[in-house]
């Protein structure tokens, strides 16, 4: 069985793919396809945020109160990306290039560093302390594809 | 749960890594002026006080401040553990750091004995809190080894690359005899070059490469494995050159070639990105890998070592790390406000996009400078009168545009940071 630090690093690497045919689409100005790869997009993101703030960040923080600083920072940062993916999306819908090829850029840097923390901190101590969430994570994830 | 120590806490304080990516830069510009005023003579033999003082303007002047700026930041991220005490560890290494060097480089180009040793032990204090503090951050990292193990390898690098400098000084000085002078310079700048610079400095791109590019991911052999065994072909080599001086040129010529695998495979990386922008960052690094198979091949088939420390410092050690500059500063700029903006509820306030720091032209215009005198000090190989001069010229403007655009930066971050604060 995938432990969580792979499925959840797998579903990272799923948006990242989302994110680069969004960002290509808007570099060819081709508006119609990067507002609907935008949707699909955030969605996956938002799919994705959900497992980690109802499932995993909790039961982490069940184990010990000394997980809830860095769970904090985590729910913050996606704060950050929601924020970012809001502003992203309304240059989107006005067909302003520059503009969303910065945010985009802007966007991809946050949510790089943001995935880094999870993957070399979080997930690793996830598959140590609440092993067993891996099923659940994982059915949760197939739902998404 | 044992988390003690884990912090996935935000970035350290901006000014940190600014004020080590600034100084950077200044030891940057005193580089140019000196090739600007010395000219050619600076490059008539690698052992002469003026090539001395000016390689370790590079290296323990330019690149030990922007390694440890990007340390500072990075740590946190890769390891989700920040420095401990990170202000005042950051003020001592940053001082002694600057102190050390500068008094170095007076000590090899003045030739003053007082002014190298102190230097040399300014430096050594450096780098001791350097891996002291990097130690303590790592020991309480809950990040898996394999995570971690090539950075920290690279630091520790430090350690033998330092230990044959202070002995390199206090045989130049008189204080005690070392038989042979040339095979242990040989080690110190075997363990500085492929060790620290170029463990840490791949090690890194194996990290902001795939993620930033979106690239598939480098073979897990190559990205896990390649540099730590870097790191121990350079301690055979070191141990076996003691038994056999023979083995010294076959160990370093393993190591060369385990540099070119590697620098084939982040090459190929960028290559297969399924990000096809090219972004100054990108430029610096694609220029820093090719430059290094460049020495590499003149290191194999030649034994021009100035051509081959020009490719390495030039090519290699000044360049590579300015792409990761305009990748961090950006980014931190932005990162600190919008993490003001969250905390003080200003949502409807619209931060500037990471770009607005440092603008895409304007580092691109930087690399066009960077590269000028580059090439110019490539044309100064076949005509040296008039190129080096202008090569010093190109570069002491080039370091001005890096600064400039650093300070720039930063007071564009400060300018946002006072709108965020007065806004009711």
């Amino acid at each position: 069985m995938e432990t969580i630090a792979n499925s959840m690093t797998h579903d990272h690497r799923r948006c990242d793919e989302i994110f680069v045919n969004m960002e290509q689409a808007i570099i060819r100005k081709a508006w119609r396809d990067a507002e609907q790869l935008m949707g699909e997009f955030v969605q996956s993101m938002e799919h994705h945020f959900e497992i980690e703030e109802g499932k995993l960040f909790p039961a982490l923080e069940e184990m010990g109160s000394q997980a809830s600083g860095p769970v904090n920072v985590m729910i913050m940062e996606h704060d950050q990306l929601r924020h970012l993916m809001t502003q992203l999306n309304s240059a989107i819908s006005k067909e302003l290039k520059e503009l969303a090829a910065e945010l985009s850029d802007t966007l991809l840097v946050t949510m790089q560093q943001h995935n880094m923390k999870e993957e070399n901190v979080l997930y690793p101590m996830a598959d140590r302390v609440v092993p067993g969430l891996n099923v659940e994570i994982a059915s949760h994830l197939v739902e998404s594809c | 749960m044992n988390t003690a120590g884990l912090s996935l806490d935000q970035a350290p304080p901006i000014i940190i890594p600014v004020k080590f990516f600034l100084t950077a830069s200044l030891f940057s510009f005193f580089i140019g002026a000196l090739i600007l005023i010395e000219g050619e003579e600076i490059f008539l033999s690698r052992w002469s006080p003026l090539a001395l003082g000016l390689t370790h303007l590079v290296t323990v002047g330019f690149l030990a401040q922007v390694m440890t700026g990007a340390m500072m930041q990075l740590l946190p991220v890769l390891a989700g553990s920040p420095v401990p005490a990170v202000i005042a560890t950051s003020r001592a290494i940053h001082l002694s750091m600057l102190t050390g060097a500068v008094l170095l480089v007076i000590g090899f180009i003045q030739t003053f004995h007082h002014s190298l040793i102190i230097g040399a032990s300014f430096l050594a204090v450096a780098f001791l809190i350097i891996l002291v503090s990097a130690a303590v951050s790592l020991y309480l990292s809950k990040s898996p080894l394999q995570n971690t193990l090539s950075i920290a390898l690279g630091w520790v690098a430090l350690v033998p690359t330092a230990a044959f400098g202070l002995f390199l000084v206090l045989g130049l000085t008189g204080i005690i005899q070392i038989s042979d002078m040339t095979q242990m310079t040989t080690l110190h700048l075997s363990w500085g070059l492929l060790g620290w610079v170029g463990i840490v400095l791949f090690s890194t791109i194996f990290r902001i490469i795939p993620i930033f590019y979106v690239t598939k991911e480098i073979p897990s052999s190559i990205q896990v494995w390649s540099l730590p065994i870097v790191f121990f072909l350079l301690m055979l080599t070191t141990v076996s050159n003691y038994l056999n001086a023979g083995l010294l040129k076959t160990g370093l010529s393993l190591t060369v070639v385990l540099f070119l695998i590697i620098a084939f495979f982040a090459a190929a990386s960028i290559h297969r990105r399924k990000r096809k922008i090219i972004d100054s960052t990108l430029l610096f690094v694609w220029t820093g890998i090719f430059s290094l198979v460049l020495s590499a091949i003149a290191w194999i088939l030649s034994d021009n070592d100035i051509l081959v420390g020009t490719l390495l410092l030039w090519g290699v050690c000044l360049t590579i790390p300015i792409g990761v500059i305009y990748k961090i500063i950006p980014f931190l700029c932005w990162f600190h406000l919008q993490g003001m903006q969250i905390k003080r509820e200003k949502l409807t306030y619209t931060l500037p996009s990471m770009k607005y720091f440092i603008r895409e032209r304007s580092a691109k215009v930087h690399y066009y400078l960077h590269m000028s005198s580059f090439c110019l000090l490539l044309f100064a190989f076949l005509l040296p009168a008039p190129f080096t001069r202008l090569a010093g010229l190109a570069f002491t403007f080039s370091s001005l545009y890096l600064f400039k655009n650093i300070l720039f930066a930063f007071l564009r971050f400060r300018r946002e940071q006072r709108f965020l604060c007065s806004e009711g």
